[in-house]
């Protein structure tokens, strides 16, 4: 493992915010909870979303969606600061894991879709079923795989604490 | 009690299967998936009562409330696949206990809701009075599964002794 990477998980982990969410009472199970709130409201807002680009609950206007997304956007905020807060108390954790690129990836694409393809299409009015449904299934898939992989995460990482990796 | 939760999860396969490498996990992520239907459903619900996008009809945004309630059962299922597993950390843990009693109170608030004013407010026009009522619901379905979710995250958090908390009996 580079230097420069056990370099910066050390630095991370002594922050004083590492060291709030990790040591102090209620600063891990707050940021538990306040990302479990994230969660629900961005990749289930984008679930409601999703079923209605698939077919479900035709009379929701389709441009009276893009109302939703200050909610989405205020949900990824929340689910960034409480991810962050999370990562900062165990860096070497989720930063050694493959599934939590994979986690990371996935949210990028789901939140490009929302910001890019998906927008166009709700401004254009014009229904395009085949275009509408394709969207409407890759947010599906997204949503459900990003939370299926950060349920993973409690289960596939190799070490908790950066001292793991160097045997310190 | 313990013994016969156990008992079932062990007749069942349950205890089998959610002691296998990877059966926690995936049942943990079908229970979060579930919430986020629920939350991404009702909870949208309940935000569009309390003035969130006006421009969606209420009716049309109710026809979404189904997949909410497959998530709600896919949650009550899943649920059950932990809590008969390793009972003792479930029914003696006050966050578990503060999440039942919550989501008791949350459906307690959808039968008052669905009794009263939800005709009314489902009008295309509906007068202030139904609106006013319906936000009073609204916000009590959003408080309650916020009470859900945080005693569910709690659960972990808080496993006492079965003497640690005065209602426990």
């Amino acid at each position: 493992m580079p230097a420069l990477f056990i370099a910066m998980l050390s630095w991370i982990e002594e922050s004083a915010l590492a060291v709030w969410v990790g040591e102090s009472t209620w600063g891990f199970p707050i940021s538990l909870v306040l990302h479990a709130f994230g969660m629900g409201l961005l990749a289930g807002g984008n679930l409601a979303m999703g079923l209605r680009l698939l077919g479900a609950a035709p009379a929701i206007p389709l441009i009276g969606l893009l109302r939703l997304y200050p909610l989405l956007w205020g949900s990824a905020g929340l689910s960034l600061v409480s991810g962050v807060m999370l990562l900062s108390a165990y860096p070497a954790k989720a930063l050694t894991n493959g599934v939590f690129y994979f986690k990371l990836s996935l949210i990028a694409i789901g939140l490009w879709l929302l910001a890019k393809p998906v927008r166009h299409l709700l401004q254009q009015g014009v229904d395009t079923a085949v275009q509408r449904r394709r969207y409407g299934a890759a947010i599906l898939v997204i949503w459900l795989a990003t939370i299926t992989a950060g349920r993973f995460l409690a289960y596939t990482h190799n070490v908790m604490r950066v001292s793991d990796l160097t045997g310190g | 009690m313990e013994q016969t939760l156990l008992a079932f999860s062990q007749a069942t396969g349950i205890y089998g299967f959610m002691n296998s490498p990877w059966g926690w996990p995936v049942i943990e992520s079908l229970h979060f998936i579930g919430l986020s239907l629920l939350l991404g459903t009702v909870g949208l619900f309940d935000l569009r009562v309390l003035g969130l996008a006006p421009v969606l009809p209420l009716p049309a945004l109710h026809r979404l409330i189904p997949f909410g309630v497959g998530g709600f059962v896919l949650n009550v299922l899943t649920g059950i696949m932990f809590v008969t597993s390793v009972p003792d950390q479930y029914l003696y843990n006050p966050a578990f206990q503060s999440k039942l009693l919550s989501m008791a109170l949350a459906g307690l608030n959808m039968l008052l809701f669905y009794s009263s004013s939800f005709r009314a407010v489902m009008q295309p026009s509906p007068s202030a009075q139904a609106l006013r009522t319906a936000r009073v619901f609204a916000a009590i379905s959003l408080l309650c599964w916020a009470g859900v979710i945080t005693g569910g995250r709690l659960i972990t958090f808080f496993r006492p002794p079965f003497y640690w908390c005065f209602w426990c009996g």
